[in-house]
C-alpha cells in the first residue's frame, strides 16, 4: 500500500498563497510526473509528500495513512534532490550506506546486510567502481545516480524526484530518462517526478499532472495529455514544439462561422460548430500543431500574410515562428531552407485538428 | 620576445623576492619568541650585559626558580587553573554557541533578527564598565576566587561571538543536505551532529581558537576576583614587577609556558580552517 493522495491540500508562504484545495493522487506502483513552469507550486506539493513543508489545509495520504503529522523519517520515503545533496563529508559508500545508518534502523539494517545491500545498488546502478571516492571528484552524471542510490537503497515503497535529471547535460539526461524509466520497471516504486521538462514527463511517466500558477490544469497518461489538452495552457506548455495557442475573433456570417485570422477568414470546420448552436462567442483561443501550419507560394489563393519572427534549425527539421497579426505561429518542416528574420511568407493554417479553448477560462471545448 | 630562459630568470626573481619577504616578516614575527626563551635560558650575568651577548651558555635556572621556587608558589598550579578555566569556557561557549547559532539559523521566528542583534550588543560594552557589578555578583553567590566564577564569564563574553560567527556558517550549509538527511531517516537533533557540525568545522575551529585566546589571556577580570586557588598565568605573571624589581630571567620563563599551550592548541586546530568544505556538495 503505497498510493500518495493529496487531499484538498493548501498551502500558503507569508500570505502568498502557493496553491489551494489541490487534489492529486498517484496510484501505487505509478509513475507520476508534476510537470509545470518554474513557480508553479510542484515542488511545494511533492515537498508536502517528504514531510518537508505541512499542508495549511487539507491532508497527505501515503499508503491510505494520514501523515500529516508524521516527521520526514518516519514517512518511509526515498527522495533524491535538484542538486543532489550528497554529504561532502562522505565518500560515495558513506552517503549510500547513510540512510541504512540511522539509528531508527539499527535493528532493521544489521552491518552484513548493509554490505550486500551496497553493492546490489552500485551495481544497478553501475557505480560499483566508485564507491571509495569522495564526493567532490565525481562527475554530475555520477553524483545524479548515487543521489538514486541513496534515494532507493532501503526500498522505500515512495520515490520522490525532485528535477533528479535537470542538470545534467543533454545526453546523459536522455539516457538517465531511459534509465529511470528501466528501474521503475524493475522495482515498480511508486515514483513521483518533479520536471518542468515536458519531454522528459512524456517519455518517463505513467501519469503527467501538469501545474501551473498554483492549478492542476489536467492529469493524465502522456498520450493524453499530448492529444487532447485540457486547457489553453497544457496545449502551449505540452509538445515540441507545443502548439500555438493564438487569441481570434469569431464570426458567424451565414450560418457559418468563420475566424478571423490576421485579416483572412477561415471556415470552422463543420465537425466543432455543435459546439456553438446557442451561443457564440466573440473570440476562441486556437491550439494549432505546428503540423497543421503550411507556408504556400503567395500566388496561390487567399494565404495568410506572415512574417518570420524567429527561425531555428534543429537538426531533423526546420521551426519557424511566424508572426500573424499580433499573434505567433510555430511552423515545422523537413524541409529546411533558409530564412531571415522579417522575411515575407505565406501560410495556410489547417484547422481540421485544431482544438478550441474558450477565451475567458482557457479550458477546451470538448465536442 | 620573451625567450624561456628570460622567463624562468624572472619567475626565480620572483620567488626570492616572496621568500625574502617571507622571511622578514617570519623573523619580525619570531623575534620576541627568541628574545623570550633565550633570556629565560640565560643567567642572569648575561641577562645584563651590554652589548647583548649572542652566544651564552644556557641555563635552566630560571626555570628552576619559576617552577619550584620562586614567589613560594609552583608555576604549574596558575598553568593549571589556566588550562582549566580556559577549556571549560571555550567548549561551553562553542558547545552551547553552536546549539543557539544553529536554531537562529534554521528556525527562523518573528523576531529571531532582533534577538540575533540583541546577543551581539551584548559585547559591545567594555568589560571594565561592568566588572564592578560582575565582582559584587560573583561575592554574593560567593564565587570569588572560584575556577567556576571565570568559566562562566568567559563563557558569556565569548558566547555572543561564537553564536554570530556560526550562525553565518550554518546558514551557508545548503538546506537541502540536512532536507535529505531527515528524509533519510535522522531526528534533527542527529542532524545537527551528524551533518550541520562536520560542515562547519572551519568555524567551530576558528571560534574555538579566538574563545580559548580570550580566555588565556584575560586579565582584568582574573587579577579582580580571583587571589590564589583560581589565579590564572596572566594574574600570576602581573606579580612579577612586585617587590624587588623585575627578575627577568624567570619572568620569560613563566612567559614561555603563558604563551606555549595557546600556540601549540592554535596550530593544532589551524589545519582544520580550510574554507570550502561544502565544495561539490550541490551544484
Amino acid at each position: 500500500m503505497s498510493e500518495v493522495r493529496f487531499s484538498e491540500v493548501s498551502k500558503r508562504f507569508g500570505g502568498a498563497s502557493v496553491f489551494e484545495r489541490i487534489d492529486l493522487t498517484c496510484p501505487e506502483h505509478k509513475y507520476l510526473c508534476l510537470l509545470g513552469p518554474s513557480g508553479c507550486g510542484k515542488t511545494t506539493l511533492m515537498r508536502l509528500a517528504a514531510g518537508l513543508e505541512s499542508p495549511d489545509e487539507g491532508d497527505v495520504m501515503i499508503g491510505g495513512r494520514r501523515v500529516n503529522d508524521l516527521p520526514p523519517a518516519d514517512r518511509n520515503i526515498g527522495m533524491a534532490f535538484q542538486n543532489y545533496a550528497l554529504y561532502p563529508m562522505l565518500s560515495v559508500r558513506e552517503n549510500l550506506t547513510f540512510p541504512l545508518r540511522a539509528p531508527v534502523r539499527r535493528r532493521a539494517w544489521p552491518e552484513s546486510k548493509i554490505n550486500s545491500r551496497v553493492d546490489d545498488i552500485a551495481q544497478l546502478l553501475r557505480i560499483d567502481w566508485l564507491l571509495d571516492r569522495p564526493i567532490a571528484t565525481l562527475s554530475g552524471g555520477q553524483q545524479q545516480r548515487v543521489a538514486l542510490g541513496r534515494a532507493l537503497i532501503r526500498n522505500p515503497p515512495v520515490l520522490l524526484l525532485d528535477e533528479p535529471i535537470t542538470h545534467l547535460d543533454a545526453r546523459l539526461r536522455y539516457e538517465m530518462r531511459a534509465e529511470l524509466k528501466t528501474l521503475h520497471a524493475k522495482l515498480h516504486t511508486t515514483t513521483i517526478h518533479v520536471t518542468h521538462d515536458q519531454q522528459e514527463a512524456l517519455a518517463v511517466a505513467d501519469l503527467i499532472a501538469v501545474m501551473n500558477a498554483g492549478r492542476i490544469e489536467q492529469v493524465g497518461p502522456p498520450v493524453e495529455v499530448y492529444r487532447n489538452p485540457n486547457t489553453a495552457f497544457v496545449a502551449g506548455f505540452v509538445g515540441d514544439p507545443p502548439m500555438s495557442v493564438v487569441r481570434m475573433p469569431l464570426r458567424a456570417t451565414e450560418g457559418c462561422l468563420q475566424i478571423d485570422f490576421g485579416g483572412r477568414l477561415l471556415d470552422l470546420p463543420e465537425k466543432f460548430s455543435q459546439a456553438f448552436v446557442n451561443t457564440v462567442p466573440p473570440a476562441l483561443l486556437i491550439g494549432i500543431r505546428p503540423s497543421s501550419v503550411n507556408l504556400v507560394p503567395s500566388g496561390s489563393p487567399a494565404p495568410i500574410p506572415a512574417r518570420v519572427y524567429s527561425h531555428e534549425m534543429v537538426g531533423r527539421e526546420l521551426q519557424l515562428m511566424l508572426s500573424v497579426g499580433d499573434s505567433l505561429l510555430r511552423y515545422r518542416s523537413p524541409d529546411i531552407r533558409h530564412f531571415a528574420v522579417g522575411d515575407e511568407v505565406a501560410c495556410d493554417v489547417n484547422l481540421d485538428n485544431a482544438r478550441l479553448f474558450d477565451a475567458e477560462t482557457g479550458v477546451a471545448i470538448i465536442i | 620576445m620573451t625567450s624561456n630562459s628570460q622567463v624562468a630568470a624572472q619567475f626565480s626573481l620572483r620567488a626570492v623576492l616572496a621568500l625574502g619577504a617571507a622571511c622578514v616578516v617570519v623573523g619580525f614575527s619570531l623575534f620576541p619568541l627568541y628574545i623570550m626563551i633565550t633570556t629565560a635560558l640565560k643567567s642572569e650575568s648575561d641577562i645584563f650585559s651590554w652589548p647583548p651577548t649572542w652566544t651564552f651558555e644556557p641555563t635552566l635556572q630560571a626555570f628552576k626558580n619559576a617552577f619550584l621556587l620562586f614567589g613560594g608558589q609552583n608555576v604549574l598550579v596558575f598553568l593549571f587553573n589556566s588550562v582549566l578555566i580556559t577549556a571549560a569556557s571555550t567548549v561551553l561557549a562553542v558547545g552551547l554557541g553552536s546549539m543557539a547559532a544553529y536554531a537562529l539559523a534554521r528556525f527562523p521566528f518573528r523576531g529571531s533578527k532582533h534577538l540575533a542583534f540583541f546577543i551581539l550588543s551584548t559585547r559591545f560594552a567594555p568589560p571594565v564598565a561592568f566588572i564592578v557589578p560582575i565582582y559584587l555578583m560573583f561575592r554574593s553567590v560567593g564565587l570569588i576566587d572560584t575556577h567556576l566564577a571565570l568559566i562562566l564569564f568567559y563563557t558569556s563574553m565569548n558566547l555572543s561571538f561564537v553564536i554570530w560567527v556560526l550562525r553565518g556558517f550554518f546558514a551557508d550549509i545548503p538546506i537541502e543536505l540536512e532536507e535529505a538527511a531527515l528524509v533519510d531517516g535522522y531526528t534533527r537533533w542527529q542532524v545537527f551532529l551528524r551533518i550541520a557540525l562536520p560542515l562547519v568545522r572551519p568555524g567551530l575551529a576558528a571560534t574555538a581558537i579566538l574563545s580559548a585566546v580570550f580566555a588565556w589571556n584575560e586579565f582584568l577580570l582574573a587579577n579582580i576576583i580571583t587571589q590564589r586557588d583560581a589565579a590564572t598565568i596572566p594574574v600570576y605573571l602581573s606579580g612579577f614587577s612586585a617587590s624587588m624589581g623585575i627578575a627577568w630571567g624567570e619572568y620569560m620563563a613563566v612567559g614561555f609556558f603563558a604563551v606555549a599551550p595557546i600556540m601549540i592548541f592554535t596550530l593544532f586546530l589551524q589545519r582544520h580552517l580550510v574554507r570550502g568544505l561544502t565544495f561539490g556538495a550541490v551544484r
